[in-house]
Parts: structure tokens; C-alpha cells; sequence
């Protein structure tokens, strides 16, 4: 092989290096993957036992709540994953008035129980920012 | 010996348009019409939100939550979107990388 087509081999080796270096979003991950899903059955369970007191359900909020923040701490804790953790913040956001506005009623009625979890649509509420988490890391791209 | 650039190019051009129609263009259609469908809930949940107020069925403050719950779907989507734009320039970009290798290594004689 030629000193040309070696240089030319060796420049073309440094533009792809350069190009493969440039990811700008995390790949797919299983575990935040398994986490999401998980959380959202676990969160929209949670929303349903709000028919009942606040009081008597602490425990079951700080299970799940628990659970929401080692969640919130692994995809934290992984690299090009800003986009991510903007969603877990603003879902972490809603949650927690959810909570707060339980708290102060005591207990809800099926109709609000209904719109916290799918909204009057059947297409919002919690249920569906979950669904935002878990469309983007099911469309991130699986490592090779 | 000498290397055909102007054929390389050529293909890797050929191959690269080929792989933008697939990876980028997919992803804009689907974008489009996830974006309607979000919009056409919250329109849904803003008049059934609005009756629940007005007949009691919810108070003020559940309707403030459930409001803010729908403009955070607004936000969530959005940065949905941007994700998957990146995954989608990222899966490009390392396309374009195969397609550049193919062609070269394709046109060593």
C-alpha cells in the first residue's frame, strides 16, 4: 500500500474518531428503562388509594416516594442525560403537588382520583408524563 | 496508486441522502403527530376540567394541579421531541460514519 493511500487512511481514521466522539444523548439504558415503567404501575397504584386518608397511607407514599428518588438518583447519575432529568424534575414536581393537595383534602373523590392519574381525556394527567420518560429512553439508542 | 475521491464521494453522498430520509424524516412524521395528539387531549381536559370546577365535582385547588399537570405534559413532550432528535441525529451521524467506511474501503483497487 502506498504512503498516499496510508495518509489518506490515517486522516480519514481521525474524522471518524471525531464523528463517533460526538454523541449528544445518553444510549437506551435497561435499568432507567425498568425504573420508569415500574414507577409509573407503582405511582398510578398510589393515586387509586387516595380514595382513603392521607394519614392512613403514609407508609405506601414513602415507599413509592422512596422509590421515585433512587429512580431520580440513577438516571442523575448518568452522562449526556440533562434532557432526562428535566422530565423527572418537572414529573417530581407534579407528584408532589399531587401529594400535598391529597394531604390537605384528606381523601379524594373518583373523579379527581381519575384526572390525577389519565386526566379527563384518558391521554394526560400523571399517567402519561410517566409515558414522556419512558417514550424517550425506549427511543434512545441501544448500545451496540 | 491512486485513490478515486471524486467516486467516493459520490456514493458515501448517495448513501448519506438515503439514510437522512430514513433516520431524520420517520422521526419528524411521528414527531408531527404525537404533538397533535397531545394538543387535542389537553383541549379535552380543559373543558371537562372547567365543568368538574363549575358543578363542584373538583375545587379550586385540584383544578390548578390538574392544569399544571397538562402544561407539564406540554413541557415533557417538548423535551421528548428534543431527545429523540438527538437520538436520531446521533444514529445519523454514526450512519454516516458506516457509509464513509463502506465507500472507502469499497474503492481501494
Amino acid at each position: 500500500m502506498s504512503t498516499t493511500i496510508l495518509r489518506w487512511l490515517a486522516v480519514l481514521c481521525f474524522a471518524l474518531l471525531g464523528l463517533a466522539g460526538c454523541a449528544t444523548i445518553s444510549d437506551y439504558d435497561q435499568v432507567s428503562y425498568q425504573n420508569a415503567t415500574s414507577l409509573k404501575v407503582d405511582t398510578l397504584a398510589l393515586i387509586d388509594k387516595s380514595s382513603g386518608s392521607y394519614a392512613a397511607h403514609e407508609q405506601d407514599i414513602a415507599a413509592v416516594t422512596l422509590e421515585l428518588d433512587k429512580a431520580y438518583e440513577y438516571d442523575n447519575g448518568r452522562p449526556l442525560n440533562t434532557i432526562t432529568m428535566d422530565m423527572w424534575n418537572e414529573l417530581r414536581a407534579r407528584y408532589d403537588a399531587f401529594l400535598a393537595d391529597w394531604k390537605r383534602k384528606g381523601s379524594f373523590n373518583q373523579t379527581a382520583i381519575r384526572d390525577y392519574k389519565v386526566g379527563y381525556s384518558g391521554d394526560a394527567g400523571i399517567s402519561a408524563l410517566f409515558d414522556r420518560i419512558i417514550k424517550l429512553e425506549s427511543g434512545k439508542n441501544k448500545p451496540d | 496508486m491512486a485513490i478515486d475521491i471524486d467516486s467516493i464521494i459520490k456514493s458515501a453522498e448517495q448513501g448519506i441522502a438515503h439514510l437522512a430520509q430514513q433516520t431524520l424524516s420517520d422521526y419528524t412524521t411521528q414527531a408531527v403527530a404525537d404533538g397533535k395528539d397531545i394538543l387535542n387531549a389537553i383541549k379535552e381536559d380543559l373543558a371537562g376540567y372547567t365543568e368538574q370546577l363549575a358543578v363542584g365535582e373538583i375545587d379550586q385547588d385540584t383544578f390548578n394541579n390538574l392544569i399544571q399537570n397538562d402544561v407539564s405534559l406540554v413541557k415533557m413532550t417538548a423535551l421528548e421531541q428534543a431527545g429523540l432528535a438527538e437520538a436520531a441525529l446521533d444514529k445519523f451521524v454514526s450512519g454516516v460514519e458506516s457509509i464513509i467506511i463502506t465507500a472507502a474501503v469499497s474503492a481501494i483497487p
